[in-house]
């Protein structure tokens, strides 16, 4: 078994299809600078739409991270925004956590999302947010671990991640961003 | 059921304004923080010198400064007029914090013109 299958028979057994099929998103984000370089402290809250057969749900999520970024326009704040009528793009994953079927349910709870953007006043992004993570879990991972341990075992106890993407729009322009956010889910 | 979703989802748009009303407030609060602790690193410096500060001026570049929320280099940066315990008035630049840190490093700079 070459090494290129054995990792994509590994993410096969990570990433299952989740049934689930990504319609649109929509979202807004606030970015404030700290004394530290390139660094801010950022929130965000957006729903991203999915249909699963006739079942449609909404989920809306809100969050609160960090980012690194480099901005041609100097300001100490900065805010971003998509609609769902901006063209996006998505596909959700069911992860190993998760129950047969992973119901709208199994979506809602704690999430952590990864985002990268840029733009010129319009841009684009890339996130990457899994869905459905357990906060007792992730809360006692943290009491044992110092605090550490809750990003991770938030990810670990996820049900669902979704990968998606699209427009966005920015009030000040050209920039380029790298943010996490952890946050909740509800739908 | 659907009652209960749009509570939830109701509960969730409250939390998510409470979010950005936090971050916001953190953000005024730490940009505030950065020029009240260059201020008094700069009183300290003066103090401990014999001078008083009569006049200070933000003398930041363009790209530099907490007005930069991406800026490679977070001092602050003063353009000063001081007076000596003798009355001589002197003028000069003073940085305050370091590139990377900046205001969180409280460490000062200073050059009095000759």
């Amino acid at each position: 078994m070459s090494v290129g299958s054995a990792i994509s028979n590994a993410l096969g057994t990570v990433f299952r299809p989740s049934g689930w099929k990504f319609v649109t998103s929509a979202g807004a984000a606030l970015s404030v600078g700290t004394p530290i370089v390139h660094l801010g402290i950022n929130a965000e809250g957006g729903a991203i739409y999915l249909t699963r057969g006739s079942e449609r749900v909404r989920l809306v999520y809100g969050g609160i991270g960090g980012c690194a970024s480099l901005s041609l326009v100097p300001s100490p704040v900065n805010f971003s925004f998509s609609m769902k009528q901006m063209p996006s793009n998505g596909v959700v994953y069911r992860l190993p956590y998760a129950g047969a079927s992973l119901d709208r349910k199994e979506l809602c709870g704690g999430c952590v999302m990864f985002e990268i953007s840029g733009d010129t006043g319009p841009g684009a992004s890339g996130n990457m947010m899994f869905l459905g993570g357990s906060e007792f879990f992730a809360l006692a991972a943290a009491a044992l671990t110092v605090g550490t341990g809750y990003l991770p075992a938030l990810i670990a106890s996820s049900n669902g991640v979704v990968f998606f993407g699209g427009m966005t729009a920015t009030l000040l322009p050209f920039n380029v961003s790298a943010a996490v956010y952890i946050g909740g889910v509800s739908g | 059921m659907r009652v209960i979703n749009l509570a939830r989802t109701r509960i969730m748009i409250v939390v998510i304004c409470l979010l950005f009303a936090l971050v916001g407030g953190a953000g005024f609060w730490m940009y505030r923080w950065q020029y009240q602790t260059a201020q008094r690193v700069l009183q300290a410096w003066a103090a401990q010198h014999h001078f008083t500060v009569l006049e200070k001026e933000l003398a930041n570049d363009w790209y530099t400064g907490p007005g930069n929320r991406s800026a490679s280099n977070k001092q602050v940066v003063y353009r000063i007029r001081v007076k000596d315990d003798q009355g001589r008035v002197h003028s000069g630049l003073a940085t305050i914090g370091s590139k990377t840190m900046g205001t969180l490093e409280p460490i000062i700079d200073v050059h009095l013109d000759p």
